[in-house]
């Protein structure tokens, strides 16, 4: 009897969880037929793109043409981490905007209430989205790269600018309430990125002003390839995420 | 008086939503960042940052303003109440005009830079009346914020793009007929008949539009 009833209940488990799977890829889909019929998923497919066949046919000639463009070369991976965030942010900023749609017409109250739930509802606009855009971003940057970044430093930036661009993201939905709030919060959330050209520009010990930024560990990484700058960036992007999240849930 | 509540009312809803809070953090941001910049790129820095941020905040917000006005069904209302679409326009220019004129003679005070504050202040009146009229227009060709960012996005980039060309040193008289580059050289104490007859025009325009986009959404 007991063994039938845990039979049960595990089936029954495992019923709900493909039923809740299913639930977010229709979440899902319903955010894509959202985006392409506005037009957004084409841009979003092609502005990274248009920025990667830029870097890749463009950007040597440039060099050729004004040889003194090498002198910059240090300059060059912040190019690199401008591409690899492209693809995620605007890819989050689109979700964003849609999540902020449905706020006003109130429809994210209804899905939420829905086995989907409030996280299945941010992991279907925001975190599936986002899966992909982290794929597109490691192979365009691994086509494109202008700096040169081994396969395995690619991949690690690609998923530190992701996380990056997911926090930025989750600033505008946790304290905006209508769209007239999620645009002006969507300037505050670009300020997130500004650690990334800190370290470049700022080479003295003040660079460190802006250690609370986890956009200033990716660009140390980046420059160091120390390993040991991963975690702080991991770490504050983790922290702001899971705090935004607990606002976003709150507010909801 | 009904134009006094319009633009009272709108005021309350920047208050509120953080738009005064927001500009004030970016001007300190403009601030400390023009402070730290060497002499010579000074004066051409600061009229680009007022330019491209409080000139343009009707261009960046008038789609959500609208979008969210649509939503709370206040066109509707508007369309039964005595207000002209004149008022309403008017309304929006002058509240987000004072944002543009706080934010953009703070910048420029501050900046560390001797400024010709009478054409500074035209300038930052002008451009942000302008570009409010444009976000006015566009807004009604608008269902959702996705759809906003398309039209806004290649509009920004046609008003701001040809500053930087005029800026490298390409400075035909023809560029002057361009909204944006007669704003900067207004801002930058360069006032010339061409600029602003070619600001007027534009103004004109765009208002005559933005009174057929309101008329457009509130007959909807």
């Amino acid at each position: 009897m007991h063994c039938d009833v845990y039979f049960f209940l595990s089936v029954s488990k495992k019923n709900d969880d493909d039923i809740i799977m299913n639930q977010n890829i229709i979440s899902f889909k319903m955010f894509i037929r959202n985006i392409f019929s506005d037009g957004m998923l084409s841009a979003i497919i092609c502005i990274p793109l248009i920025l990667a066949a830029i870097y890749r046919f463009v950007f040597p000639l440039i060099v050729q043409h004004y040889p003194m463009l090498k002198d910059f070369s240090l300059y060059y991976p912040i190019l690199d981490l401008f591409l690899a965030i492209m693809c995620p942010y605007m890819i989050c900023f689109a979700s964003v905007l849609v999540v902020l749609d449905e706020t006003d017409m109130k429809i994210n109250r209804y899905i939420t209430i829905t086995p989907l739930g409030k996280k299945g509802y941010l992991i279907s606009r925001l975190i599936i989205p986002v899966l992909f855009a982290a794929i597109v971003s490691f192979v365009l940057l691994s086509f494109c790269s202008v700096s040169d970044m081994s396969v395995w430093t690619t991949f690690i930036i690609s998923i530190l600018a992701t996380i990056l661009s997911v926090v930025a993201a989750m600033i505008i939905l946790a304290y905006a309430g209508n769209k007239v709030e999620g645009m002006a919060l969507a300037k505050v959330s670009a300020l997130v990125m500004v650690g990334l050209i800190i370290p470049f520009v700022i080479t003295d010990s003040t660079q460190y002003v802006f250690s609370f930024l986890p956009s200033f560990w990716i660009a140390k990484f980046l420059i160091s390839n120390n390993y040991w700058f991963i975690l702080p960036a991991i770490f504050l992007s983790g922290g702001l995420v899971c705090i935004l999240y607990n606002r976003y849930s709150t507010k909801i | 008086m009904k134009l006094k509540g319009l633009i009272l009312g709108d005021i309350r809803q920047q208050y509120k939503y953080g738009f005064y809070a927001l500009y004030t953090l970016f001007t300190l941001v403009y601030i400390a960042v023009l402070r730290i910049l060497p002499m010579q790129w000074k004066e051409l820095c600061t009229t680009t940052l007022i330019f491209s941020d409080p000139v343009l905040i009707g261009l960046m917000f008038m789609g959500a303003i609208i979008l969210f006005e649509k939503s709370e069904k206040v066109m509707q209302a508007l369309a039964v109440s005595p207000i002209s679409i004149h008022a309403y326009i008017l309304s929006k220019v002058i509240s987000i005009g004072l944002i543009s004129l706080l934010s953009g003679v703070l910048i420029a005070l501050f900046s560390g830079m001797e400024h010709s504050y009478i054409h500074l202040t035209v300038g930052i009146m002008l451009g942000s009346a302008l570009f409010t009229l444009v976000g006015i227009s566009l807004s009604a060709f608008i269902s959702t914020m996705n759809n906003f960012m398309l039209i806004m996005v290649p509009t920004l980039i046609i008003s701001v793009a040809p500053i930087s060309v005029y800026t490298m040193g390409y400075k035909s008289g023809v560029m002057l007929l361009h909204p944006s580059i007669s704003l900067i050289e207004l801002m930058s104490g360069n006032i010339s008949v061409i600029s602003l007859m070619a600001i007027s025009i534009w103004c004109i325009a765009m208002y005559i539009f933005s009174c057929l986009s309101v008329k457009k959404m509130m007959t909807i």
